[in-house]
Formats: structure tokens, C-alpha cells, sequence
């Protein structure tokens, strides 16, 4: 017994002593270096291929790709699939949309129809003529039936769907422009024969393509159920219940079978229109199988166990997967991410009587804020320096984006500190208070659960409280955030990520004043500062200037406006990474940051 | 004043005679019939309880929408979902007014309560669960596709953990005080109180580091296209998170079952059946062990409740396919009709259970006499 006890306090002074053994300390310099060091090697054991332009090798037909959603469709009915985006993505893939932006020349190309524009510049007015591929279907798995695809397949979908406001859909709003009177006009579409349609624009737009993209439907199934059911008719077509075969496709998949909660299999259309070199349709895996997990870390074990094809990890994920890649499958890297989550700050009126309302209605004080976003802390602590700060408002594939334009406020607390006090804030015993005698302290939202927004938040609260600035960061549920972003506005200040603007008119909701998610003062009914005037002005400018030159001076002064007056602060663009079995030809998959994983030509290898 | 004192007992006899001289005659159909209505009473309250509370929860389905256009907009290159390529697109948003009469198309700007009613009378009058609200797709086909799954993995553990608590019940009160019975004791406690949920996600993790199981719950191929393969796949996926509900479950029974063997053993009855000279395997198995089942059928209503809500974490970690991720999703996307119908599907099987329990209480022990008292 006496043994046991003695062996039991050896053994326990041991991993005490264990316990205390010292760690050589590093300066943070060294840490920095170290750290650079680390991601260096983690770039170089992953793979850079942008695509360029590029034209794609002829592969082979076969083998299953596995892949997992993370919810199950909601429906199949592209109407209701407005309110879902997982639906929505999942329909599109038996779909094809009119034509498609190509990120990396800058310019549209056509898909299911070619297109020509045409202006009349006395009438100030403009006609895009679309003219639908020849030899052109829709068919139905395991069937040999082919209903032609037809203008009705869009001209219906816009009249009678997009176009009714009893069906509710979200392309209701987009078929309208503003006159140069202030009222607005309704922009039409027209059948010329079963292969013709025309849009026929009542003012001269600069983006026409971009608010007339659309996918097709099948007007021969949709046409008699509205005529027979009205928007009910409608809306009880496709729903998940229904056999996914009956859905026909003009798109690269059919859907074949649906599981609730279990899987969804989609098979290659041999019809589909796009074809190599040897005249087969892509894509090339004869079917694709989607798991249903409801967790992104199981996801992420499936993909470890070499269950799944494809994985893109989160930040703390990336080390791990670089590190065990071997031979079973490559990382690729790309380059800052378009999009960026961004700083706001509550201006609306309705909390006036609130001290907060007066410091951020204040330009210094955003300014002084942006000043004080330490983004290479940010980088290096949260993003283990897998990502650099955004500057710039327009993301490089937009057409105006102006590599001159950038933020003038970056992190420098001192600036900031002269910024707050030529407002008449002053500093006492370490804290700020403003004119009033308020101390500078406010909330900082965001979204539960997300732990990268976290870490930022309480990087940006240490900076602020560096200087007196005290910073509550509050951990709040997503669709509460929504709430009080667009029902009660009694925020104060939000990280919230808004998407990226490829095209200088998109973010029609955000940026003018009038808009539902101008988020520090939505819906307002008249511009309530100078700025945002000037700001709604030259968004309608820019949105109806063709000519490039007179169009990059408008985008120009919106761009410093906003990055002057900082009504958002962008964070960061962090690296992404994508991970994808070595099992596939990768001589055809590209990664980048402007058009994400291009595999719709991957192909298995040959044995 | 006494006239009408005893009018109201006169009337109250009246009304109540025909209920007290079915009590006597069928005391146990009494029984069963009192149940069945206390537990309809109940899933109506627990129905308008329900709708409150999803009234007072913030926004609501066509809330939802706004959500989701905010996520379609932060989704990045490279994420999951993004399968479209269709490279541009007008924003297309709906409009304040869009939604109003959304809200107003789905009757969700009347009053919680008439919400409710008209639920009710859809249920019982049209025999009719109705749609999902924001799918549109029968709730009776949500629920079924799923339920299955929920009831074959619960009733799984339910048996798994009803024997094997049996067994080792009876087993350890044998051994009671011996060092045995202290470890079994002991492990039976920390598997009791450790968190189900991290036993999850340690067991998941095992399953990714060993490679001896899959991360998921449930096979990737559906049972008709190979029924046997299947069944020995689906034991096989299974087998991890059955351990988890299996460790967490058995502890509690076991102990109870212990606890009450031991406590029949100290009976005067036992004393007086070993004096008689009837064997120790008769007087453990015939005798004893016959008193243990009452606290065990009371109770295991509310084990197969507790294993219905701990299901819902297993299904989310471990991907599988039951009634609980259903309700989770409806939940969050606050799908009033698909949550209610959900509820109270849960509800009424547990509550069906909990008579069950009390029905086979009274049958298997003569002492409870109900309706007499």
C-alpha cells in the first residue's frame, strides 16, 4: 500500500515539474516572423491556379462525385425558391440563365441566348434583342421526350411571373427603371417569334444585361397551372414531395431522387447544350451525390474520411488540411476574398436622444473608428495571416474599380485620437467623453456563433479600450441582428457582411438612401445628409451612363464619397482555400477568388 | 340559500353518476378514459403554449426572407451551395409591401390565438396538418419521411438500455458492497452525469481518427437499393451514437433498479421466503426482481421522452435523418405549422407512452386500484 502511495506522488510531482518546465520566450517580433514563416510554408504546400481564360482539355465520361449539403431543399418550385437559397442553387443546376458575366475578362457571355443591344439614342431609349441556341431542349431523365426551348420559357417567367405581383416573386422590383422625371417605367418584354425576344428599355442603362438576366422556365408546365390555379397553381408546383424526375432539365443535371434528410442524386444531362472537343455535353461524372449533413464539422470529417470530393475549410481549418494532404488530395489558395464583412454605426434618427447617436452621426468620429481597426492585428491574430485588409469600396472584377480610390483611415491611433478630440471629445483619467460629459462607450453586435467575427471584435474592443474608448461586444442571434437592422433599429454599432459589389449598380437596397438595408439609417424619404445625397445622385447617374469615361467619373466620386465618409468600415479579405481529391483530372479546375472553384469540366482521372 | 345548495348537489350527483357507476363497473377502462382526456387537454395546452411562444420569439417566416437575402449576399466564392454559375444578376429583393402581404397571405398578422383556432379546425375538421409554410410541402410528408428513423433509433436504444440495465441491475444488488459493484457504481455515475453532448463529439471524433466508423449515423445509399447491406451499414453507422444514448441512459436505470432490488431484499417478505428454504435465484428472480418493474414502467415514459429531445443533438452531429433535425430547422426558420405539427407529434407519442406506462402499471400490479380512491 505504502508503495502505491509512494509511486502515486512520484508520478504526480513529475507532471508538476513537467508542468513547470519553462518555454523559451518570444519577442513579439518573433512571433510575427515565426508566424510569417508558418504561412509562407502553408502557401507553398497548397496550389495557386487562377484561371486566366483558358480553354478546357476534353475529358471522359464517368465516376460519382460525393458531396454534401448542409439543409435540404425546400422546394423544387423555382417561385419559392426566392425565400431559400440552398433551393434555389439546387434548381439552378437543371437550369440556365440567359448569360453569364465572365469575372475574368470583364464581359458577358451568352448562354442560353445570344444577345445583341441596341440603342436609340434620340428616343433615349434601349432594346436587347436575345436570340435562343438552335438545337435547344428540355428533356426528362430516363425519357426520350424534347419540348424545344422557347421565348415563352422567359417571356412567360417575366410578364406572368416575375411580373404579377399577386405571385409575390422578388424580380417584381428589378423590371422597373427611373425616368429621368423621377417616375418610374416599366421595362418590357416581348415575344417576336419562338426564338426571338426582345427587352425594350424606356431610358438608355448601362448594365441592361445585368437587370434581364434570368434563368428560363418551363412555361409549357407553368402556363397551365397559372391559368388553371392562379399564383396557388403556381406555387403548389414541384414541391419536395413530388417525384424530382418529373422535373424537366435544360440545364448540365436533372434531379433524380430526393431523400429528405438523407441524400439528393443528380444525373448528368447528355443533352445539355455546352460540349468539348469530342462533342460530349459536360459535365462529365455520371452523377452527383449530395449527403444532407446539418453540421459544417461534420462535413469537414467527411471529407477527412474520404467520403466527400471537394471541402473549403474556415480559417482554423486550413492548417490542418494542408498539413495532411498528401498524396489523397491538393489545397488550392486564392487570393482575398471579393466580399468583406464591414463596421456600421446606428444613425437613425429615432435614437436621437441616445449620446451614441450623436458621436457616429459625426464623420470624424467613423473616421477615428477606422483609424483605430488595427487590421494587420486582425490579420495575424484571427486570420493567422491568411488575409489583408479591404481599402477599396469596388471589388477588382467591377468595372469602375479604381486601384487609386482607396480608405485614407487606416489603423493609426494617434490620427484617431486628433480625429475624436477636433469634435470636442476629451480624454480624463484614460476614458473619452464627449461634449456632453458622456464617456465613449458603446455596443458593438454581431452574430452568434461566429467565431472569426468574434475574435475581431474583441481585437477592435482591446484598441478602442487602448485609447478610452470602451467597446461592449455583444454576442446576439442572426435573425434577432435582422430584426433590429430592419425593424426596430435600436443598434448601435454591427459587423455584418453585405456581399461584394461586382457591378457598381447592384446593392440597389444598401447604398441609397431609400434603400430597406441602408443599414445606419434605412427608407429614408429624403436624404438626410449632404452626402447621401450626392451619393443617391450619382448612383442614378452611374446607373444610367453608358459611356465608360463619363461613367468612371460618377463611380469614382461615389467610391471616395463612401470611403470618406465611412458609413461602413470594411474589415478584412481573408485567403480561401479549397481542398479536392486527387482522384479527379485536375488539369481543368481553376481557384480563384473571383469565380470561386470552377469545376464543371473536372473529369476522373484515366487508370 | 339551502334550497339551492342542495339543488347544486343534486345536480352535481346527476352529472357526475354516470361517470362514478362507469368507474365501478370498468375501473380500468375509467382509467384509460380519464388518461386519453387529461392528454388531450394537455397537447391543447401545450399547442397554445407553443403558439405563444413562437409569438414572442423575434420575427417570423417572412422575417426570414430578409435573413435570407442577407446570407445569399455574404456567401463567398468556393462555398457550399454555390453551384450556379450564372455570373450576374439585378438585385432582386422584396419590397416592404411584398412582405405585408406575404404576412397577411400566411395569416400571420392575425392574433397568435386565431392562428391557433384555425389550426385546430384544419387538424380536426379537415383531418389536415397542412403545408409547410415556407416549402409549401405537405407537413404530413415532412413528418413522415423522418419519423420512422426518430422511433426505430429510440426504441433501439429504449431496448438496449432496458435490458442491459435489467441485467446489471440485478446482477450488482447481488454484489452489493463488493469492489465490483463500487467501480460498476462508479462508472454507471460518470457516464451519467457526463455532458451527452461531448460524448457525441468525442465518440464522432474517435470514429475520424481510427477510421473504425463513419462520422455520420446513417448509410449514404437508400435501403431499397440493398436492403441486407443496408441493415449490417446501418448497424454499423448506428453503432456509435447508440453507444453514446446507451452510456448516458444506463447509468440512471441501472442504479434505480439496484436501488430498488436492494431494497426489496431488505423486506420481511424476502426474510420470511428464505426462511421458508426457496432457493436465492428464486427469491432474486420470482420475487424481488418482480417489484422492480413498477418504478421502471413510471419511469420509462420519461426515458423515452429524454431520449426523443436527446436525440435532436445526436441527429444534428451525427448527420442522421430523424423528426428532431426537422423540428430544429422548423425552429429557426420559424415554420409555425411545421413546429406545431412536430410538437405535437412528439408530445402526443411521449404522452401515449406515459398511459401506456400507467395501463401496464395497473395491470401488472394489483395493489394500485384506480378509480375506487
Amino acid at each position: 500500500m505504502r508503495t502505491k502511495t509512494l509511486c502515486a506522488i512520484t508520478g504526480a510531482l513529475c507532471l508538476v515539474f513537467a508542468a513547470c518546465s519553462k518555454l523559451p520566450e518570444m519577442t513579439l517580433e518573433e512571433i510575427e516572423q515565426y508566424s510569417q514563416n508558418l504561412n509562407n510554408q502553408l502557401i507553398q504546400n497548397t496550389r495557386t491556379k487562377p484561371w486566366k481564360g483558358e480553354s478546357f482539355k476534353a475529358g471522359n465520361i464517368g465516376g460519382i462525385w460525393y458531396d454534401t449539403i448542409l439543409s435540404d431543399p425546400k422546394t423544387f418550385n423555382q417561385l419559392i425558391a426566392q425565400r431559400d437559397g440552398t433551393s434555389a442553387s439546387i434548381i439552378g443546376m437543371t437550369l440556365e440563365a440567359l448569360s453569364d458575366y465572365d469575372m475574368t475578362a470583364r464581359e458577358w457571355k451568352p448562354r442560353a441566348a445570344f444577345y445583341r443591344i441596341e440603342t436609340d439614342e434620340e428616343k433615349n431609349t434601349l432594346t436587347v434583342h436575345f436570340t435562343i441556341r438552335d438545337d435547344y431542349y428540355w428533356t426528362w431523365y430516363g425519357s426520350d421526350k424534347k419540348v424545344p426551348v422557347t421565348s415563352d420559357d422567359f417571356v412567360f417567367w417575366y410578364n406572368e411571373i416575375d411580373g404579377d405581383p399577386t405571385m409575390g416573386s422578388s424580380g417584381y422590383g428589378s423590371q422597373w427603371v427611373v425616368l429621368e422625371d423621377g417616375s418610374e417605367a416599366h421595362i418590357d418584354c416581348i415575344k417576336i417569334d419562338d426564338k426571338n425576344f426582345d427587352f425594350i428599355y424606356p431610358r438608355i442603362v448601362a448594365d441592361p444585361l445585368l437587370s434581364t438576366n434570368m434563368e428560363l422556365c418551363p412555361s409549357f408546365i407553368f402556363k397551365p397551372a397559372k391559368e388553371k390555379g392562379g399564383a396557388d397553381g403556381i406555387k403548389a408546383l414541384f414541391s419536395v414531395d413530388k417525384d424530382p424526375k418529373e422535373i424537366p432539365s435544360c440545364g448540365q443535371w436533372y434531379i433524380t431522387e430526393y431523400i429528405p434528410a438523407q441524400r439528393l442524386v443528380f444525373t448528368r444531362n447528355p443533352n445539355y447544350w455546352e460540349k468539348d472537343d469530342k462533342g460530349n455535353s459536360i459535365p462529365y461524372p455520371e452523377q452527383k451525390i449530395y449527403q444532407i449533413v446539418g453540421d459544417s464539422n461534420t462535413d469537414y470529417l467527411l471529407f477527412k474520411q474520404g467520403q466527400t470530393e471537394v471541402y473549403s475549410p474556415t480559417p482554423e481549418q486550413v492548417e490542418d488540411l494542408v498539413a495532411n494532404q498528401k498524396e489523397d488530395y491538393t489545397v488550392f489558395n486564392a487570393e482575398g476574398s471579393m466580399g468583406s464583412s464591414m463596421w456600421s454605426f446606428n444613425q437613425n434618427p429615432q435614437n436621437k436622444d441616445k449620446p451614441y447617436y450623436n458621436w457616429f452621426t459625426k464623420k470624424e468620429f467613423r473616421q477615428a473608428m477606422s483609424c483605430l481597426f488595427n487590421r494587420d492585428r486582425v490579420a495575424l491574430q484571427t486570420y493567422r495571416g491568411l488575409a489583408e485588409a479591404k481599402y477599396s469600396f469596388f471589388p477588382e472584377p467591377n468595372p469602375y474599380y479604381n486601384p487609386d480610390i482607396t480608405l485614407q483611415y487606416k489603423y493609426n491611433p494617434q490620427r484617431a485620437e486628433e480625429l475624436l478630440q477636433s469634435i470636442g471629445f476629451v480624454k480624463k483619467d484614460g476614458f473619452y467623453y464627449d461634449d456632453k460629459g458622456n464617456k465613449v462607450e458603446f455596443d458593438l453586435l454581431i452574430s452568434s456563433g461566429g467565431t472569426t467575427a468574434n475574435d475581431m471584435a474583441q481585437i477592435v474592443a482591446d484598441e478602442c479600450g487602448k485609447v478610452g474608448i470602451t467597446i461592449n461586444v455583444r454576442q446576439i442571434d442572426f435573425q434577432k441582428l435582422v430584426e433590429m437592422l430592419t425593424a426596430t433599429y435600436d443598434w448601435q454599432s454591427v459587423f455584418i457582411g453585405l456581399g461584394s459589389n461586382l457591378f457598381p449598380s447592384q446593392g440597389s437596397n444598401v447604398w441609397p438612401s431609400y434603400g430597406n438595408l441602408h443599414l445606419w439609417y434605412p427608407l429614408q424619404e429624403e436624404p438626410e445628409t449632404e452626402w447621401e445625397a450626392r451619393v443617391d445622385y450619382l448612383y442614378n447617374e452611374g446607373c444610367y451612363t453608358i459611356d465608360h469615361d463619363k461613367a468612371k467619373e460618377i463611380w469614382d466620386e461615389y467610391q471616395s464619397i463612401i470611403l470618406e465618409q465611412c458609413p461602413v468600415i470594411y474589415l478584412m479579405r481573408s485567403k480561401t482555400f479549397f481542398a479536392i481529391r486527387n482522384k479527379w483530372d485536375l488539369t481543368n479546375v481553376y481557384y480563384d477568388n473571383k469565380n470561386g472553384a470552377l469545376l464543371e469540366h473536372i473529369y476522373l482521372k484515366e487508370n | 340559500m339551502k334550497k339551492l345548495k342542495i339543488f347544486f348537489l343534486k345536480l352535481e350527483a346527476t352529472v357526475t353518476a354516470p361517470g362514478k357507476a362507469f368507474r365501478a363497473k370498468a375501473p380500468l377502462a375509467s382509467f384509460i378514459t380519464g388518461r386519453i382526456l387529461t392528454m388531450l387537454v394537455l397537447l391543447f395546452l401545450l399547442g397554445f403554449a407553443l403558439f405563444g411562444l413562437m409569438e414572442l420569439a423575434p420575427g417570423d417566416i417572412v422575417d426570414q426572407m430578409m435573413t435570407q437575402q442577407l446570407l445569399t449576399n455574404t456567401e463567398n466564392p468556393g462555398a457550399k451551395n454555390q453551384t450556379s454559375a450564372t455570373g450576374g444578376s439585378q438585385d432582386k429583393n422584396f419590397s416592404t409591401e411584398q412582405m405585408d402581404a406575404l404576412r397577411a397571405e400566411l395569416g400571420l398578422d392575425k392574433p397568435f390565438y386565431i392562428q391557433y383556432f384555425k389550426w385546430l379546425k384544419r387538424v380536426i375538421v379537415n383531418h389536415d396538418l397542412g403545408t409547410s409554410l415556407i416549402s409549401k410541402a405537405p407537413v404530413g410528408f415532412l413528418i413522415k419521411s423522418r419519423l420512422w428513423n426518430s422511433v426505430l433509433l429510440n426504441l433501439i436504444s429504449l431496448v438496449f438500455i432496458t435490458t442491459f440495465s435489467f441485467l446489471l441491475g440485478v446482477f450488482f444488488s447481488s454484489k452489493a458492497g463488493t469492489r465490483l459493484d463500487v467501480g460498476a457504481t462508479f462508472f454507471a455515475l460518470f457516464f451519467h452525469a457526463f455532458p451527452g453532448i461531448l460524448l457525441l463529439i468525442l465518440l464522432q471524433l474517435f470514429a475520424s481518427i481510427t477510421n473504425l466508423f463513419p462520422v455520420t449515423a446513417y448509410p449514404d445509399f437508400p435501403f431499397k437499393d440493398a436492403p441486407m447491406k443496408f441493415t449490417f451499414s446501418y448497424a454499423h453507422h448506428v453503432f456509435l451514437p447508440l453507444l453514446s444514448a446507451f452510456l448516458g441512459g444506463l447509468g440512471g436505470t441501472m442504479r434505480m433498479i439496484r436501488a430498488t432490488m436492494l431494497d426489496q431484499m431488505g423486506m420481511p417478505y424476502i426474510f420470511a421466503l428464505r426462511s421458508r428454504g426457496i432457493s436465492e435465484k428464486r427469491v432474486y428472480l420470482n420475487h424481488a426482481f418482480r417489484n422492480t418493474l413498477n418504478p421502471y414502467i413510471t419511469g420509462s415514459a420519461n426515458l423515452l421522452a429524454g431520449l426523443f429531445s436527446g436525440s435532436l443533438v445526436l441527429e444534428i452531429i451525427f448527420a442522421y435523418p430523424g423528426i428532431g433535425r426537422l423540428m430544429y430547422d422548423a425552429v429557426l426558420q420559424e415554420d409555425i405549422n411545421l413546429v406545431l405539427a412536430n410538437s405535437m407529434f412528439i408530445s402526443a407519442l411521449v404522452l401515449v407512452g406515459m398511459v401506456i406506462s400507467d395501463i401496464l402499471l395497473a395491470i401488472v400490479d394489483p395493489r394500485i386500484r384506480y378509480g375506487n380512491e
